[in-house]
């Protein structure tokens, strides 16, 4: 099980983006790296806001980077952020990303366009999301 | 000032409606002209995610308001998703294009009540051109 937010866990993430054929099928033709800023909530054991980043290239997901600083996770071609406690929901499958932008919960930087017009893609990095057997930050025992 | 004009307090949908259509016409700058010789009011109900919006087309411009207008000409009731959906919907004359599959859900959506689109019979230039403005296809 790993951990959420840690570099292991965005290892075991970009693993099963890697071995997904759902997600190689919907992003077959996208290119763009793409950053995911989990903000802090020090109550909740997320002290400082934390980005992962990951190249998204024609379906696989050739590197990734953890906890990178802001000016350069912030250059990415597009960027979602929102508090910790809204990822581990995404995660939970308890909010639907979609929604959660709708709902100004979830921000996203980036053309937004091209979001749209992979939404099957974006909705599969959610659902992998989902797969990773995840233990939360302020749930450790 | 440019075509389109978000209120200060809009978030969540109108940003990304805002956005859709800002980048929309980035890519394309043709599609600018889609905002002018309409002048009209939409509001947009994403009933699922329970948010709604307002936009006012004023004849070269898009305003996006964060509250819905009491009487808007075109009135659109959806879930998030099929508001996402529509963006990407493949357009014929301006509307869905049921020679395609995504096209032909659209519509199937509407005749199952659940996307409603009060105004389209007598506005339909206006939910034209929002739908062309929107679309990414």
């Amino acid at each position: 099980m790993a951990l959420f937010p840690s570099e292991a866990w965005l290892k075991e993430y970009v693993d099963k983006i890697n071995s997904s054929k759902e997600y190689e099928e919907a992003a077959a033709t996208w290119e763009g790296d793409l950053c995911y800023v989990f903000e802090a909530e020090p109550d909740k054991g997320v002290p400082a806001d934390v980005r992962a980043w990951v190249d998204l290239w024609h379906g696989k997901c050739r590197g990734y980077k953890y906890d990178l600083p802001a000016e350069e996770g912030d250059a990415s071609k597009f960027i979602i952020r929102a508090p910790y406690s809204r990822w581990k929901q995404v995660i939970n499958k308890e909010l639907d990303p979609i929604k959660g932008m709708m709902q100004g919960k979830l921000k996203l930087k980036g053309d937004l366009p091209t979001i749209v017009r992979y939404v099957k893609a974006a909705n599969e990095l959610v659902n992998i999301a989902g797969q990773v057997e995840t233990e939360f930050v302020d749930e450790q025992s | 000032m440019g075509f389109v004009v978000v209120d200060p307090d809009v978030e969540g949908l109108g940003v990304m409606l805002a956005d859709l259509v800002r980048g929309n016409i980035e890519a394309e700058p043709t599609r600018a002209r889609l905002l002018h010789g309409v002048v009209g009011t939409v509001n947009v109900h994403a009933v699922d995610a329970e948010v709604d919006v307002g936009l006012e087309f004023r004849g070269g411009q898009l305003l996006v308001h964060a509250k819905p207008y009491p009487k808007a000409d075109l009135d659109i009731t959806t879930d998030a998703e099929t508001i996402m959906g529509m963006s990407s919907v493949p357009l014929r004359m301006g509307m869905p294009d049921v020679a395609k599959a995504d096209g032909r859900a659209v519509v199937g959506k509407m005749l199952r009540g659940d996307l409603k689109v009060r105004g389209m019979v007598t506005k339909p230039k206006l939910l034209t051109r929002l739908q062309r403005l929107l679309s990414v296809g």
